[in-house]
């Protein structure tokens, strides 16, 4: 009897949560048939602005098809900054209390816009299901005390390009695997007139970001479980030295020349184009451009992981962008995410991926057609296959970090100072730096 | 009691209730934010922490024991000495010229003004395209034609220190035309034909009557270089990024770098708020200096 009772109880309660469910439902449904407005906040690469044609219209159509499946919702984009002006202009939105619905957003910056408060967790709408076809090291990257506060939609790599056509000239067939072949490859294309090779130096976080590809492959790591700097100390310190030390190596043996210790990436492509360079570093983000500013390159353009000493093999690094929302209404909520849900969906993604030239995060659009017919994306597909894929840690001194490697590099490459100084100078900025923001 | 009126019959009430929108938006728009910088500089917050709170002068302490700062500051006198020297100077020059022109000045007006309205951060990548290293670049090219060896000019401290002079140069004498221009005009006939009647040389025309006459606008041009140059950092930015390692960092950029690399909004507040103070004090200088008599 009193089992019956219960089991009424219990069916009574199901029935209440159903139809409180069901009404929740029907609230949502009802207030979208009345027309949602929606407000994203992009880079305008991420828009149909977008500077490269191919780009924008693939998200005028994006817009358009999402448009038309949900015609109560109503998607207006407003432009963001490119760089950390963007960060600052959410954060100051969120201080105002006038963030948008929802926004693209550099996966580095979900740390700090969750602190906020406001960045809104994605797990009840995102399930677990549709996440496990993103690489693990996406979803992890953005999630934080056991909940998912974003989703990436591309990833890049940071590496070395190379003409085939110019590596057979040299006598190669393929590029050099290790830090010995590079050397031996590096004669060959002195004698040729050429630079082995040229990597972005200048004091930005680009030059600090082929540097940590390397860092990581040589076994380093930047901070300890809870967020302090350990760069400077052990086998930390004995890979940070080497990265400086093969950069000096380098333009010591003429495989590089000094010029670039003011350079970034795209200050670097002009020699490529010349041939002054038989390879150069770059990210897999600007294969469009070259392709658009040389058009020979295409079909003639391979890449390769930095060649290390020891066997050891570089760590490509996850960079990229994110989904985020910010609305927290959940009719709003719920539109967000249907335009976010429509983003992520293989066939829409890969057309957006495939149009900028980035490369895909979720792993079953490198079997589109574009990713499989293109040798070169095959050849970034085999990096990305090693699962050796890390994220930049998300604490708040790695920007200080960056900054004071990137800062240490000129002096390196002239000879002015050894890389034990480089690490002790990089050291001394980055600790007072951690010092003072820990007494914070 | 009978209240104050001037000339035009308007009260000293009525005058404020005329001049408020123009102090309003003065205060609003460049007051408050000026404060409210200085305000930051003496907190610490920073774009990567949540929280921030009052710390005094400690930020200021930490600019001035700061160890690249000896190398920024004297980065920073002899890129803004030098453009501003430069800038005055060609400007006045080719103003002169100008002013002699009887045909065709408004269109050599109009083509002086041009690097004027190239937007800075598009002269930077223009300059550093002219100068790249590469066999590209135009400046290579053009060496090459004459049998020299191709250089990397942006690598060597000195020569990028110089070519981000040139072009800041570059793009700021138009304005000082311009100004000078205008100056020039406004300069009566009659005191260049009395001098040429009293057998005045040309340069004894320059040094007493032009150069005096344009004091006012010279003035105003040099306070607008000066501020301009030292707050400059589009052309730097995209230039050389400071580089090669610091040598051609200007305060502005420490600050930019502070602010939108490192995130350190305090720290940069600080560097821009000792800009504003350098200004200051210039301007004042220059007032006092160059007193223009009523």
């Amino acid at each position: 009897m009193l089992k019956t009772e219960k089991l009424r109880g219990r069916t009574g309660a199901a029935r209440l949560l159903a139809a409180t469910i069901l009404a929740g439902s029907l609230s949502v449904v009802a207030t979208l048939a009345q027309g949602v407005e929606l407000t994203l906040w992009a880079p305008p690469t991420f828009t149909p602005t977008a500077g490269l044609p191919a780009v924008a219209d693939a998200y005028k159509d994006l817009y358009d098809r999402f448009q038309a499946e949900q015609p109560d919702i109503t998607l207006k984009f407003e432009i963001l900054p490119n760089g950390t002006e963007a960060l600052q202009q959410l954060l100051t939105a969120a201080t105002a209390g006038n963030l948008p619905d929802l926004a693209v957003l550099d996966g580095f910056w979900i740390a700090r816009l969750v602190e906020t408060g406001k960045l809104q967790p994605l797990d009840e709408m995102w399930p677990a299901e549709a996440r496990a076809a993103f690489y693990p090291q996406a979803v992890d990257a953005v999630t934080f005390e056991g909940k998912v506060y974003a989703a990436w939609f591309h990833n890049a790599w940071r590496g070395l390009f190379y003409r085939p056509s110019v590596m057979a000239e040299l006598g190669y067939t393929e590029p050099p695997k290790n830090w010995d072949e590079f050397v031996a490859f590096g004669e060959k294309a002195k004698a040729a007139g050429k630079s082995a090779v040229m990597l972005p130096a200048s004091g930005t976080e680009l030059t600090a970001l082929h540097m940590l590809s390397m860092f990581w492959g040589l076994g380093g790591n930047l901070v300890d479980d809870t967020g302090k700097p350990v760069f400077f100390d052990g086998a930390n310190r004995a890979a940070l030295e080497q990265v400086y030390a093969l950069y000096r190596e380098m333009v010591a043996k003429g495989m590089m020349p000094l010029d670039v210790s003011t350079m970034d990436e795209s200050a670097i492509r002009p020699f490529f184009y010349s041939g002054e360079t038989a390879s150069v570093a770059q990210s897999s983000s600007a294969v469009t451009q070259m392709y658009a500013d040389v058009p020979d390159l295409k079909g003639d353009l391979g890449a390769y992981s930095y060649p290390l000493p020891g066997g050891a093999q570089a760590s490509p690094i996850l960079v990229g962008w994110t989904y985020g929302i910010f609305a927290d209404d959940p009719e709003r909520k719920a539109a967000a995410w249907a335009f976010v849900d429509f983003v992520l969906k293989p066939e829409n993604l890969g057309k957006l991926n495939a149009a900028a030239g980035h490369l895909p995060i979720v792993q079953s659009i490198w079997d589109q057609d574009f990713y499989n017919n293109d040798p070169l994306m095959q050849q970034f597909k085999a990096i990305f296959d090693t699962g050796a894929m890390r994220a930049r840690p998300n604490v708040p001194i790695y920007p200080t970090i960056t900054n004071a490697w990137a800062l240490q590099m000129a002096e390196v490459l002239a000879g002015n100072i050894t890389p034990a100084q480089a690490v002790d100078n990089a050291r001394d900025q980055v600790m007072t730096e951690y010092d003072r923001m820990s007494s914070r | 009691m009978a209240r104050a009126r001037s000339a035009n019959g308007l009260s000293r009430h009525q005058y404020l209730f005329f001049i408020m929108p123009a102090i309003l938006v003065v205060l609003g728009f460049t007051a408050y934010p000026a404060l409210y910088g200085i305000w930051i500089s003496l907190t610490n917050l920073h774009f990567a922490y949540p929280d921030s709170r009052f710390v005094g002068l400690d930020n200021y302490v930490r600019f001035f024991t700061w160890p690249a700062l000896p190398q920024v500051a004297t980065n920073t006198v002899i890129f803004v000495t030098s453009v501003v020297a430069l800038q005055l100077s060609l400007g006045l020059m080719i103003a002169l010229l100008l002013n002699k022109l009887v045909f065709g000045r408004r269109l050599m007006r109009s083509i002086a003004i041009l690097p004027w309205v190239i937007p800075a951060v598009i002269i930077g990548l223009m300059f550093q395209q002219l100068f790249s290293g590469s066999k590209l670049g135009i400046m290579n090219t053009v060496i090459a034609m004459f049998g020299f060896e191709t250089r990397s000019w942006l690598s060597n401290p000195s020569e990028s220190m110089a070519i981000m002079i040139a072009s800041v140069v570059w793009r700021g004498v138009p304005l000082s035309i311009i100004l000078q221009l205008g100056g020039l005009q406004t300069i009566r006939r009659e005191l260049y034909e009395a001098a040429s009647i009293d057998g005045a040389s040309r340069w004894q025309v320059l040094r007493y009557i032009t150069i005096p006459s344009l004091k006012p606008i010279l003035l105003i041009n040099l306070i607008m270089a000066t501020s301009g140059t030292l707050n400059h950092v589009d052309i730097p930015l995209a230039l050389t990024g400071g580089g090669p390692g610091r040598a051609t960092e200007v305060l502005s950029l420490s600050l930019y770098n502070q602010g939108f690399q490192v995130l350190d909004a305090a720290y940069a507040s600080t560097i821009a708020t000792v800009i504003l103070i350098i200004n200051l004090i210039l301007t004042v200088a220059y007032l006092r200096v160059l007193r223009v008599p009523r």
